[in-house]
């Protein structure tokens, strides 16, 4: 669960998100849609505590991340699988030791990593590309392989920022069947994204945000 | 615990082979500041020992008693003087023992002095001094004494050297103050473009869920292993160099005041830790003055 209680964050005077509440329940997939500069990345940094806000509260299962301290971000983090527009893959690591990477840092051992890791490749529909470099790679088999990095531990929460926006439709239609499919199996989805089509096509919960301001927060298309 | 160690090392050591260049910058830029620094080190230990060896040759005062002054007198003269607490010894030189000095000071030459029929030499008191400091009232004290004929104290020549010695080691003091803090900016800066390389994949570590120590134990690793093995190569050139030197200087018949440094063995057993403490601290701080900054994500 992610609630938003009363959240107030501004930048340099100008509100970014002003007095917004929300809830985003287990299992949940949810869009969160709106003009660039509304507000939506600052509502993903909240979450993820790269920023805090100036007033309201933040839970994730009921815990008030407002109130953590610097030291419990990496444990809040680790629950959250992060996918991003410019997929954010090393360049000098190898698909494999991209997606090995998430683990390692959780201490995981060699052979588990050596086991899970095709195992999140081949979920991804990429199991031959493990000793490639990114570099080498389409940009939807890219993001693939951040995708197998986001969910390669199990997160609770997969909060993704713009996934498609540089894909063409076709490549994101399937990455958009990737994220389905792990939402399917229990992991809470948010998506902030542009794509009209996209959003209409999924059906799903759409949170609209304007001038900072949740706008409308309906199950259904985009902007309805 | 041992698992992120064994991680942070083993990443650290992939890294110093990742990123070649930056290494070998490091590498040279640490070892050639440690190797003047070394330098440095040399020339204040040298001075040191060379102006501890001037303070014994030279203090001595020698007293040159009169001619109608006897031996027991000189001695009773001498048991008078011991009572001062600046003086350490006093010898009694008779004339003839100190011809016998004087010869053996000129060498292959004394045979001109087998031309003298009588012996011009005073009978002489040689006080040593317990140190330099004591010297001029010693050496007032004995010019006014009954039966001196006159008083030698190398006193002025002795405070000039001393004083010129003083000023090099303090020199030397300050450049190796300044070459520290220069070498840690320097490593700071080149851990910094390392680390501003890899902005990148500290901030995608972060977002995984990485500790701090987690990022910072392979940057660290880095730091320390660059700094060590700096470390070992100024100590390699800094002994091949100090050796020569000795060599060199060794070998050279003529010298000036008997000039000599001190042994190569002793030197290095400290510098190898100096260089190493030095090294290791310098690449570790660098480091981790570096990384701050990428860390808030």
């Amino acid at each position: 669960m992610i609630k938003f209680e009363h959240v107030s964050k501004t930048y340099d005077g100008k509100a970014a998100l002003d007095d917004v509440s929300v809830e985003i329940n287990d299992g949940e997939f949810v869009f969160i849609v709106g003009p660039s500069g509304a507000g939506k990345s600052t509502f993903i940094k909240l979450i993820t505590k790269e920023i805090e806000p100036d007033s309201g509260s933040i839970f994730i299962d009921d815990k008030d991340i407002t109130k953590f301290s610097q030291r419990m971000i990496p444990g809040l983090r680790r629950n959250i699988g992060m996918v991003f527009q410019d997929f954010r893959l090393l360049p000098n690591k190898t698909v494999f030791e991209n997606v090995a990477f998430a683990m390692e840092v959780v201490h995981y051992t060699r052979r588990t990593i050596e086991r899970q890791v095709p195992q999140a490749l081949a979920l991804m529909g990429i199991p031959d590309k493990a000793d490639q470099f990114p570099d080498s790679l389409a940009g939807g088999e890219q993001q693939r392989v951040a995708i197998a990095r986001a969910i390669i531990n199990n997160p609770k929460f997969l909060i993704a920022d713009e996934p498609t926006g540089n894909l063409d439709p076709s490549t994101a239609l399937e990455i958009m069947k990737l994220i389905d499919q792990i939402n399917r199996r229990g992991t809470t989805v948010v998506m902030v994204t542009h794509a009209k089509d996209i959003v209409d096509r999924m059906d799903k919960r759409v949170i609209t945000i304007q001038d900072g301001k949740v706008i409308s927060d309906l199950k259904g298309g985009y902007g309805r | 615990m041992i698992k992120s160690l064994t991680y942070s090392f083993k990443e650290g050591i992939k890294q110093l082979f990742r990123s070649k260049v930056m290494t070998l910058v490091s590498l040279i830029s640490i070892s050639a500041m440690l190797l003047i620094l070394g330098l440095f080190f040399f020339l204040s230990v040298n001075v040191n020992y060379m102006s501890d060896k001037i303070q014994d040759e030279f203090n001595t005062i020698e007293v040159f008693l009169k001619e109608d002054v006897s031996e027991t007198e000189a001695r009773n003269l001498a048991d008078d003087l011991m009572k001062l607490q600046e003086i350490r010894k006093i010898d009694y030189i008779s004339k003839d023992q100190a011809m016998e000095e004087f010869r053996e000071e000129w060498g292959d030459n004394g045979y001109l002095l087998d031309g003298l029929t009588e012996n011009p030499l005073p009978n002489a008191l040689r006080i040593t001094l317990e140190d330099l400091s004591g010297g001029d009232i010693v050496a007032e004290l004995c010019k006014t004494t009954e039966g001196v004929e006159d008083v030698r104290y190398y006193q002025t020549e002795v405070n000039k050297i001393l004083s010129i010695s003083s000023a090099i080691q303090k020199g030397a003091l300050v450049i190796i103050v300044f070459l520290i803090i220069v070498s840690v900016v320097v490593v700071s800066n080149t851990v910094k473009l390392t680390v501003m390389a890899r902005e990148e994949e500290i901030k995608i570590m972060k977002y995984v869920g990485a500790t701090n120590w987690f990022v910072r134990g392979p940057l660290l690793t880095e730091g320390v292993l660059i700094g060590g093995i700096s470390a070992l190569i100024a100590f390699g050139l800094s002994y091949l160099i100090y050796d020569r030197l000795c060599d060199s200087l060794s070998s050279q018949t003529v010298m000036l005041l008997n000039m000599q440094l001190v042994e190569p063995g002793f030197l290095m057993s400290s510098l190898i830790w100096i260089f190493m403490s030095l090294g290791i601290s310098i690449g570790a701080f660098g480091s981790l003055v570096s990384m701050r900054r990428f860390l808030k994500v």
